[in-house]
């Protein structure tokens, strides 16, 4: 006899599979079996054709540094421009507090387009166009209102008396942001990275018209394959852009791991 | 004098926290801060620890002058309401926290050596390796306190660092701590609103309110001969008759034709009977002035009985006048 919270249980799992997991894995099947099409999902042959065509594409293998390299240095430099911005906003009250507040929030208020031509402009000038630098700025317009937001509600959460508990104890502000700050706002700093990362991840216009095409990421070529009748590439192409995130989640889960452990033997 | 407020005021903006505060607390003594909230105790000690500016004065530690000196060196620590332990860190950790990354660094070795001396004064040494969310409130509060007195603190600063804990843990922690700090000789600074806690810590005690002492002295002596009313109020239990304060343990429950011819007798009613201590005691109201005091007596009394409350007067508590107007 099944006790009726069990049932629960198994409903709500197999509702979270269904409409989370087996999209994935019946994409990733499709990379492998290109004729799997509902009924019929396991009468096909299947092989990895898709995956030898995708990792022996030169493009894709540039298109997929070039978009680890820019998401990883979009969320470094959204973590160290919207931290200390975060950190004015919450503990301290100033003149033209709402302004400022609203300032930084424009760049998600105005359309993005209108920005990106006028900031193209100014590119060429700065000779930044066509280069990773210049992507890389550019994606900060979409991504840092959002990231200053996250960690002002981390600060705001975060009771100012620890930080006068560490002050009380004899260590600096410098050392306490370090050592009690950082790893309290730990579950903010992960909210923050990984929105960052999934919304760099998916820009293609901002991309296109600064990087010019020189700068290649996997949304710019993502599309011609779509075009392309190779379904199986589609699809292990699509897994890729799941798995990418994910894969981002578990690295930044290990430095962080090793950042706790630097802060504990230091 | 160990530490010593000179003048001591504090405003914010147009409000006046408190004002040319003076006091002394010698070293190794226990000073208890009582007072109603809002009376400016918790922004006291904030200032006393650097987290708080003043407006004016002078905060002396050892005869040198902090008053403008940050918080974080400061020889002084503050224990808050919550042990705010840091949740990344073990509990040794935490206790040596303050040796590894504050003013006074001292190498791992000896960092762990008195982490784990001092985890082992506040009997907690089994727990070295847990983290703060496996221990109860008390345990949390006795490492709290652990890594603030491994630092050698001047003075601790304590503020309302059981008000967090259930009544019952908060009762066999306060006489922990008391008997822990006259052991250690710990010169101390104690903010608390409850009488009892007060009188149980505190070797002196500075009564607060609106922002001034009151009150300065013994727990004796200010519980037998408040200055003022608001003391009598706040931390006595007796009356307040014609300006004089009448000490609970001077009056006597009697009947009409009880009192005697030099004795003063005020009628009362009988409220309810209570034990305490072995004892009973009766609550009992005053006609005339409406006071309401609790009052031993031997006799068995009924709800609502019509009393005398009688007393001898001595004319040796008489109240300052200007505050004894109510």
């Amino acid at each position: 006899m099944i006790a009726k919270r069990d049932l629960q249980k198994i409903f709500w799992l197999l509702l979270l599979f269904l409409l989370f997991i087996a999209p994935a894995l019946l994409m990733f099947w499709r990379s492998l079996s290109p004729g799997a099409v509902w009924p019929e999902l396991f009468s096909g042959e299947w092989n990895f054709r898709a995956w030898q065509v995708i990792f022996s594409d030169g493009n894709i293998i540039n298109a997929l540094i070039n978009t680890v390299l820019i998401g990883a240095a979009v969320v470094l430099i959204n973590f160290l421009l919207a931290v200390p911005a975060a950190y004015g906003l919450a503990r301290f009250n100033f003149k033209g507090k709402p302004l400022i507040e609203s300032v930084m929030m424009m760049p998600i208020l105005i359309p993005v387009l209108a920005i990106a031509m006028g900031m193209h402009i100014t590119m060429i000038r700065i000779g930044l166009t066509d280069t990773m630098t210049g992507v890389i700025l550019i994606h900060l317009m979409p991504t840092l209102p959002y990231a200053i937001r996250v960690m002002k509600s981390g600060f705001d959460r975060l009771s100012i008396t620890w930080e006068e508990q560490s002050a009380v104890l004899g260590v600096g502000r410098f050392r306490t942001f370090f050592t009690t700050l950082i790893p309290l706002l730990l579950p903010s700093i992960r909210s923050m990275a990984v929105l960052v990362f999934v919304i760099s991840l998916s820009q293609y216009v901002l991309t296109s018209i600064i990087g010019g095409g020189q700068v290649s990421t996997l949304p710019l070529i993502y599309y011609p394959y779509f075009n392309s009748a190779d379904s199986a590439v589609v699809a292990g192409f699509s897994v890729i852009f799941v798995l990418l995130p994910m894969l981002f989640f578990l690295v930044f889960e290990g430095l962080i791991r090793l950042y706790l452990s630097a802060v504990r033997s230091a | 004098m160990l530490m010593e407020l000179k003048n001591a005021s504090k405003s914010f903006r147009d409000t006046e926290i408190f004002h040319d505060l003076n006091l002394q607390i010698t070293e190794g003594s226990v000073m208890s801060l009582v007072g109603p909230s809002g009376c400016g105790k918790s922004t006291l000690l904030r200032a006393v620890a650097g987290l708080t500016a003043l407006s004016s004065g002078q905060i002396l530690i050892e005869n040198e002058d902090m008053t403008t000196v940050k918080a974080e060196k400061r020889p002084v620590v503050m224990m808050f309401q919550d042990p705010l332990l840091f949740p990344h860190l073990t509990i040794l950790e935490n206790v040596t926290y303050g040796l590894k990354y504050g003013r006074n660094k001292v190498n791992k070795t000896e960092r762990i050596k008195r982490g784990r001396e001092l985890l082992e004064k506040v009997e907690l040494e089994s727990y070295e390796n847990r983290y703060p969310n496996q221990l109860s409130g008390g345990q949390k509060q006795r490492v709290s306190l652990a890594r603030a007195l491994i630092l050698n603190p001047s003075v601790i600063l304590l503020d309302e660092p059981f008000s967090s804990l259930d009544p019952e843990l908060r009762h066999s922690i306060r006489t922990w701590v008391r008997s822990f700090l006259k052991r250690e000789n710990v010169t101390a600074l104690f903010v608390t609103h409850d009488r009892e806690e007060a009188m149980i810590l505190g070797d002196r005690i500075a009564i607060m309110k609106n922002g001034t002492f009151c009150q300065v002295g013994s727990p004796e002596d200010i519980y037998h001969h408040p200055k003022t009313d608001e003391v009598a109020d706040m931390f006595s239990e007796g009356i307040i008759y014609k300006g004089e304060f009448i000490s609970s343990g001077r009056l006597k429950i009697k009947t009409a034709d009880e009192p005697a011819a030099e004795e003063t007798a005020l009628g009362a009613v009988i409220n309810y009977r209570i034990y305490k201590y072995g004892l009973p005691f009766y609550a009992v109201t005053i006609e005339v002035s409406g006071q309401e005091v609790m009052i031993h007596s031997d006799q068995a009394w009924k709800r609502e009985d019509e009393v005398m409350i009688a007393f001898r007067p001595e004319a040796t508590n008489e109240l300052t006048a200007v505050e004894s107007e109510k």
